[in-house]
C-alpha cells in the first residue's frame, strides 16, 4: 500500500489540483482501496459498489481545488467524506425508487447481550458481518461507529427519528456481537 | 461509543479492500480537468478591466436611481420678526389706518415700560390664528372701542370668546427711533380696513434650521400675534392717532403657510471586501464601503418663496463581518453574513437654492462638518458569481441599524435606524 505523508501528500494534493494528471493517479492508487472498503460497507452490490466509488472519485477531482490541506490525514478524512456522501445518496435514490417496500424496520428478534471481544477477529470478517446487516442498521451503524454521527444527525442525513436511529442501532450492534461470540466459538471448537 | 464499537472502529481503521477492475479509466474519462493556471494569469487583465468597467457602471446606474423615503412635514407657523425695531411715525397722519404699535404679550411682564409713543417691537409683521393654538378663540371683524390714556397706549383686544385676555395692556418706551415716519412702508387704506401684506421675513432664519433638523418648530405666544392692520375705532377723535388705534385681528386663511418636505434617499453603497475562511461554511471578512446619503429639504411659503436645499454626505466605512456559505458551486454563491461597521463622514456638502415664483434667484453650496464616527450593525443574504477561483461580484441584500451619532445632520438613518440595505462590490476569498 502506498502512503503519501507530511510534505509530499501536501505537494501531491497542490500538483493535482493544478490538474496534474500523475498527481491524481497518485492519490488514486494511495487511498482507492481504503475508500473501496468504507463505501462496501454502505453499498453492498458490487456492481452499485462500482458507480459509486466512481462518482465519488469524479467529485473528488472535479472539487479538488476548493480543498484546503491541514496537515496529515486531513486528505483521507475529506475523500472518506466524499464516499460516504456519496454512498448515502445511492442508498436514498435506491429508498425512493424502490417498487419493494425498503426496510428499515426489522422485527426484534435479538435480544441482549454482552459485549463480545473483538480483539482476535479478523477485520475482514467483521467486514463480511456489517454487510450482512439490514441496509437500515448498517447504514445507521456505519454512521454512528465510523463517522461519529450523533443520532441526530443520523436522523438527519437518513431521513428518519432519532428514536429509530438509537433503535436499529441498539439492534445492529446486538446482531454483531451475536455474530463475532458465535465465530469465536466456532474459531474454539477449530 | 461502548468498548466492543470502539474496539471494531479501531480494527476496521485501515481495512482497505480490492478495487473494481478498470475503475481508474472511467473515472479518468468523466474527470473535467481544470485548465492550467498559467491560462488564467494570461488573461486576468482583461478580465480585471472589464469587471472594473462592469463596477462602474453599475455604481452609475445606481446613482441615478431615485429610491425616496418621503418624510412629508407641513407645518404652520406663526411667523414674526425677531429683534426688529420699526420706529414710530412723528407725525400721524390721521387718514392713514396704519397703526404701529408695540404689542406684547399679555403675560409678558419684560416690555412693561411707559412711554408716550408706540413703536413696532419685536413682533408682528404677519401674524397668523392657527387651529387649536388660539383655543378655540373667535376673530371678531370690530374690536370694542379704546379708551386711551395720555401717557399710554394702549390697545385692547377684546373678543367674547377670548376670556383670557380682555386687554393686552402695553407701555411704550423711548428710541432713537421715536419720530421717525414708517407710515409710507406700510400698505394701507383710507378706511383703515385693509391690512399690510407682509412677506414672511424670517424664513431665511427659520430654514437655517433646516440643515441640522428636519421639523420646524413653532415657539410663538399666539396672542401676541393675531393682529394685523389696525382699524377704525369709529370714533371721530382727533387724539385717536394712528399709532393708538387697535389693530384687527387677521383671519389665518389670509397668511401663508409654511411647508417643509424632506425627502431622504436610499443609501447607496459600495464595498470591496476581502474573505478569510476558516473552513468551507464559516469565513471573516472586511474592506473598504463607500457610501452615499442623499436628501432635499424643500421648503415653500405659500406660492411665492420656495427654498431648496440638496444635502450629500458621504461616508467611508470599514465593515467585519462574519458569513457562513450554504451554497458554493463553482460559478453561483449564496452566503449569510452579518457584522458591524464603522464610518467616517468624507465629505458634507449642502447645495442651497432659493426660487421666487419658480425663477431661481440665488444658489450656494456649503460644507458643513459631520465629526462623529457612526456605527451601524448589519445583517443580510448574499449572492456571488465566482468568476474566478477566489475573485467574485456579489449582491448583499440585508437589514443595517444605525446607532444614532449625535450629530445634528438629519439623515435617513436617524428617520429609519433600521432599514434595509442593498450592497454590492467585488469580493476577494483567501484561504
Amino acid at each position: 500500500m502506498k502512503v503519501l505523508t507530511g510534505d509530499i501528500e501536501k505537494r501531491v494534493v497542490e500538483l493535482a489540483q493544478a490538474g496534474d494528471r500523475d498527481a491524481m493517479k497518485q492519490i488514486y492508487d494511495c487511498y482507492s482501496r481504503y475508500l473501496a472498503a468504507v463505501c462496501s460497507r454502505y453499498v453492498t452490490a458490487p456492481s452499485e459498489l462500482r458507480d459509486v466509488l466512481q462518482d465519488a472519485f469524479v467529485k473528488i477531482f472535479d472539487n479538488l481545488h476548493r480543498f484546503e490541506y491541514r496537515g496529515e490525514g486531513s486528505l483521507r478524512a475529506w475523500l472518506r467524506q466524499v464516499v460516504v456522501n456519496e454512498a448515502l445518496r445511492r442508498l436514498r435514490d435506491r429508498k425512493k425508487s424502490s417498487t419493494v417496500e425498503y426496510r428499515w424496520e426489522m422485527p426484534d428478534m435479538e435480544s441482549e447481550s454482552d459485549d463480545a471481544d473483538v480483539g482476535e477477529v479478523p477485520p475482514g470478517v467483521i467486514q463480511d458481518m456489517i454487510k450482512e446487516l439490514p441496509d437500515g442498521y448498517r447504514a445507521v451503524f456505519n454512521l454512528y461507529v465510523f463517522e461519529e454521527k450523533n443520532h441526530r444527525e443520523i436522523a438527519s442525513l437518513l431521513g428518519i427519528t432519532e428514536s429509530t436511529s438509537a433503535s436499529q442501532l441498539h439492534r445492529a450492534r446486538a446482531i454483531l456481537a451475536r455474530k463475532i461470540t458465535e465465530y469465536r466459538k466456532r474459531k474454539e471448537i477449530d | 461509543m461502548d468498548r466492543m464499537l470502539d474496539s471494531i472502529k479501531k480494527k476496521m481503521d485501515s481495512y482497505e479492500e480490492s478495487v473494481p477492475e478498470g475503475l481508474w479509466d472511467d473515472i479518468v474519462s468523466s474527470v473535467s480537468v481544470p485548465e492550467p493556471s498559467r491560462k488564467r494569469v494570461a488573461i486576468m487583465p482583461w478580465v480585471w478591466s472589464t469587471l472594473a468597467a462592469a463596477a462602474v457602471a453599475a455604481v452609475v446606474v445606481f446613482l441615478s436611481v431615485n429610491h425616496p423615503s418621503d418624510t412629508l412635514q407641513t407645518i404652520s407657523d406663526n411667523l414674526s420678526v425677531v429683534g426688529q425695531d420699526n420706529p414710530a411715525t412723528s407725525q400721524p397722519n390721521p387718514s392713514s389706518s396704519v397703526q404701529i404699535e408695540e404689542v406684547r404679550a399679555a403675560d409678558d411682564d419684560h416690555c412693561a415700560e411707559k412711554g408716550s409713543q408706540a413703536r413696532l417691537g419685536s413682533l408682528v409683521a404677519q401674524a397668523t390664528v392657527v387651529e387649536g393654538d388660539v383655543q378655540g378663540h373667535d376673530v371678531p371683524d370690530e374690536p370694542e372701542e379704546v379708551e386711551l390714556a395720555e401717557d399710554e397706549t394702549r390697545v385692547a383686544v377684546e373678543s367674547d370668546s377670548d376670556p383670557v385676555d380682555s386687554e393686552i395692556l402695553r407701555s411704550v418706551p423711548h428710541t432713537s427711533h421715536d419720530g421717525e415716519d414708517w407710515s409710507g412702508r406700510m400698505s394701507a387704506s383710507a378706511d383703515g380696513r385693509h391690512r399690510p401684506s407682509f412677506l414672511p421675513e424670517s424664513a431665511g432664519a427659520v430654514f437655517s434650521g433646516a440643515l441640522t433638523q428636519s421639523q420646524m418648530e413653532s415657539v410663538f405666544d399666539p396672542k401676541s400675534l393675531y393682529h394685523g392692520a389696525p382699524q377704525s375705532s369709529g370714533k371721530d377723535d382727533e387724539q385717536e392717532t394712528v399709532q393708538n388705534r387697535p389693530l384687527r385681528k387677521v383671519p389665518a386663511s389670509r397668511i401663508p403657510a409654511v411647508t417643509t418636505d424632506t425627502k431622504h434617499y436610499r443609501p447607496i453603497r459600495v464595498a470591496a471586501m476581502a474573505r478569510w475562511k476558516f473552513n468551507d461554511i464559516l469565513g471573516v471578512e472586511s474592506g473598504v464601503a463607500w457610501t452615499i446619503l442623499n436628501s432635499k429639504i424643500t421648503t415653500s411659503s405659500g406660492d411665492l418663496t420656495t427654498t431648496e436645499d440638496k444635502q450629500q454626505l458621504q461616508y467611508i466605512g470599514i465593515p467585519i463581518n462574519l458569513s457562513a456559505s450554504f451554497l458554493n458551486g463553482r460559478a453561483v454563491s449564496l452566503y449569510a453574513s452579518g457584522g458591524g461597521m464603522a464610518e467616517k463622514c468624507v465629505s458634507a456638502v449642502v447645495r442651497h437654492r432659493e426660487y421666487v415664483s419658480d425663477s431661481k434667484v440665488s444658489s450656494s453650496s456649503d460644507r458643513i462638518s459631520v465629526d462623529p464616527l457612526l456605527w451601524s450593525v448589519n445583517a443580510g443574504l448574499g449572492v456571488q458569481a465566482n468568476v474566478m477561483e477566489r475573485f467574485g461580484i456579489f449582491l448583499e441584500p440585508g437589514l443595517s441599524y444605525h446607532f444614532n451619532d449625535g450629530s445634528d445632520v438629519q439623515t435617513i438613518y436617524k428617520e429609519h435606524p433600521l432599514d434595509f440595505m442593498m450592497t454590492f462590490g467585488l469580493r476577494v476569498s483567501f484561504r
